[in-house]
């Protein structure tokens, strides 16, 4: 019997008591009432450094533990039930990727909006915008936006923003279960995996990104390599030397195979930054750990996006090569901006961070269980351990804006997931009805853990219809040439006339120890955006007293230097006087 | 082929078709929808579905991930090739995947 037959479920001879079968249906009914009845509209400006948490119903928060009943009821069955776990998957996506574009007046995350405006861009010129933007480089997300929205007429791309997360975090969620099931076989384990991806996913990147969509296209890669291109199972323990057998499979399947993997290598590489080096390092474990049967794929993988890297985005690392090897095993700077520079802010949003970092620990702690116990199995486990393990050293080599543990997390959290699968579907399979509910009380911690902290930052990156509105008026009032700043990058910042029209945070031009006031003083925009995002990060970051951007403004209009030509709510638009 | 198989083959065949179609007419946001559905599922199924994936979620991973794949190669050619034709390109798109599901279906 190999490893990966002994993790698929008993077979059963006896039926399901029907008050057992009936449980799950029932708990995920109640979820879904309790969901959707708790549902109410958040107003952004209303928050405080805690996030969306404060605003929830008490039944929306209660909604998740009865859930994830349903879903440890289920799979606690002789004969767990595919497609009623397929449905409570389903509603886990909606409920947690859906909670927030659900509750939230416009589409959160800023940068999303400048994505947006990027594939905009490209919809209307063909081309990308040359020395503008770091991410015009790794253009292929905005190219697929640009020719999907374009090949229908569309123009505005912001309606696509809302959702996105819905989209990208339920694909995501798919990938791991298609990965779990190619690794751990069709048992409870591999149900397990994608229900601790998704509730351990506090990293943020399914909004509208090319990060949210190579990652798609990563899991998929990792699926057919793993279903295909391995010669042995990644439980079991390979040859000790010699010569590496063909996969057990048709040889039809694994050229289609090395076909498609080469497909999507060719295509991560102008998309993203870390995605297709991060591919390259998963296929070079698996090389290294005598798994992977084509050698030259690793090479390949780390060849196509390192040319890109020469010759396609030389507009990112052009006078800027000696900084980006300097940070390569700067351990101490990495730490300082991923750890160090993000427990800042007030304490709310302190507990906020701290509480992500717990939770990576923790998810972390429980993978180091859950491969120890099956190590004890006789399951090989070194290769799923480095798999696991490898994202993260990508903190020696890039703080990469602050963001790279973040990332290292997402990227390794699929392995960490199907590790935690095994350590779930053996306590489950115990039948004891304590390891049971331990394995409930513990995803219903990481859940609602996930569920606040997901929403923690929302003071500042949620943003209102206001605030949108008021920057739809910003763009029509705008001559080509003229200038729009914010006082802080919380905006939707370049989400039309992309390089028509110049867009910037003035504080990114200012020491932070000046004065708002001095710093929109001399660079003297012609347009001045304000809002409650701004607002808030201002209070929680820089301790300015709640309100500073009407007092900015007051201020700017007393001087004589500014008119108020727009304010729906908190959003405000001034205009220079001389204009 | 199985029952399955054939019925997904002949419902991405109509997405197809209704792709063409909204290129066409005026469809607003419906056309994004439909255009974005047709690119995760039915060029990537019709090779997905030859490779024996088992699972099902295997098949529609991998089905998105080849289609996002094609889209951003398409689109990418397009951009540096300076020839930019989105709806040309989208109707070469789904001429083909119409092509490999009806091959699928015989």
């Amino acid at each position: 019997m190999t490893a990966t037959q002994m993790l698929a479920p008993a077979p059963t001879r006896a039926g399901t008591p029907w008050p057992l079968a009936a449980a799950a249906p029932v708990l995920a009914g109640a979820a879904a009432v309790l969901w959707v009845v708790g549902l109410r509209p958040v107003d952004p400006a209303a928050l405080d450094s805690l996030g969306v948490l404060p605003a929830l119903s008490p039944l929306v928060i209660l909604a998740y533990p009865v859930l994830i009943a349903a879903v440890v009821v289920e799979l606690s069955l002789r004969q767990p039930r595919d497609r009623v776990l397929a449905v409570l998957t389903l509603f886990g996506v909606v409920a947690v990727y859906g909670l927030l574009p659900a509750t939230e007046p416009a589409a959160r995350m800023p940068v999303g909006w400048l994505h947006a405006g990027f594939a905009e861009y490209i919809a209307e010129h063909g081309d990308v915008l040359p020395r503008f933007d770091a991410r015009f480089s790794w253009p292929g997300f905005f190219e697929l936006v640009a020719m999907v929205t374009g090949a229908n007429g569309y123009e505005q791309v912001t309606d696509l923003l809302q959702w996105a997360p819905l989209l990208l975090g339920g694909l995501a969620v798919l990938g791991v279960r298609a990965l779990a099931v190619t690794v751990l076989g069709p048992g409870r384990a591999s149900w397990f995996a994608p229900w601790v991806f998704l509730l351990a996913n506090w990293s943020e990147q399914e909004y509208f990104s090319p990060q949210g969509t190579s990652y798609v296209v990563l899991l998929a890669g990792l699926v057919v390599v793993t279903r295909h291109l391995l010669h042995t199972p990644l439980l079991e323990r390979p040859p000790a030397r010699g010569f590496l057998a063909v996969p057990a499979n048709r040889l039809r399947d694994r050229l289609y195979a090395q076909i498609v993997v080469l497909i999507m290598i060719v295509a991560l590489a102008p998309t993203h930054q870390l995605t297709p080096f991060v591919f390259a390092a998963f296929l070079g474990v698996l090389w290294l750990t005598r798994r992977l049967w084509p050698g030259w794929l690793p090479a390949v993988a780390l060849l196509v996006p390192a040319a890109w890297f020469a010759f396609g985005a030389e507009d990112f690392w052009s006078g800027r090569l000696g900084n980006l090897y300097a940070a390569i095993g700067d351990l101490d700077t990495s730490f300082q901006r991923n750890v160090g520079e993000r427990l800042t802010g007030d304490v709310q949003h302190q507990i906020v961070v701290g509480g992500r970092l717990a939770l990576t620990g923790f998810v972390v702690l429980l993978t180091a269980v859950a491969l120890l116990l099956a190590h004890r199995r006789g399951h090989a486990v070194p290769a799923l351990a480095w798999l696991a393990a490898v994202p993260f050293g990508m903190v020696a080599i890039q703080p990469y804006g602050g963001e790279i543990l973040i990332r290292s997390y997402l990227f390794a959290l699929p392995f960490l997931a199907v590790a935690c699968g095994l350590l779930a579907e053996r306590l489950v399979r115990s039948r004891r009805a304590v390891a049971i509910a331990v394995v409930w009380l513990v995803l219903s911690c990481i859940g609602l853990a996930t569920v606040v902290l997901r929403g923690g930052n929302d003071s500042y990156v949620a943003l209102t219809k206001d605030e949108v509105a008021v920057m739809e008026q910003a763009y029509d009032l705008a001559e080509p040439g003229e200038r729009i700043y914010a006082v802080f990058n919380q905006w939707p910042l370049l989400s039309g006339r992309v390089g028509e029209v110049k867009q910037r945070a003035a504080m990114n031009h200012c020491l932070p120890e000046r004065l708002v006031l001095d710093c929109v003083n001399e660079l003297n925009p012609e347009f001045l955006f304000v809002g409650p995002a701004q607002d808030s990060y201002g209070q929680m970051f820089l301790r300015y007293p709640a309100g500073w951007t009407q007092t900015l403004v007051d201020e700017l209009r007393a001087a004589g230097r500014y008119r108020l030509v727009l304010q729906q709510g908190a959003a405000m638009l001034a205009v220079r006087s001389d204009r | 082929m199985f029952a399955g198989e054939r019925a997904t083959a002949v419902g991405l065949l109509a997405l197809t078709a209704a792709t063409g179609v909204v290129m066409v007419v005026d469809a607003g946001i419906a056309g994004v929808l439909i255009t974005t559905a047709f690119l995760l599922c039915a060029p990537g199924w019709a090779v997905a579905s030859r490779m024996r994936m088992d699972a099902p979620s295997a098949v529609w991973t991998v089905s998105a991930g080849i289609g996002i794949a094609l889209g951003v190669l398409v689109a990418a050619a397009m951009v540096m090739a300076d020839s930019w034709q989105p709806t040309a390109a989208m109707a070469v798109l789904t001429a083909a995947t119409a092509l490999a599901l009806a091959v699928r279906l015989r």
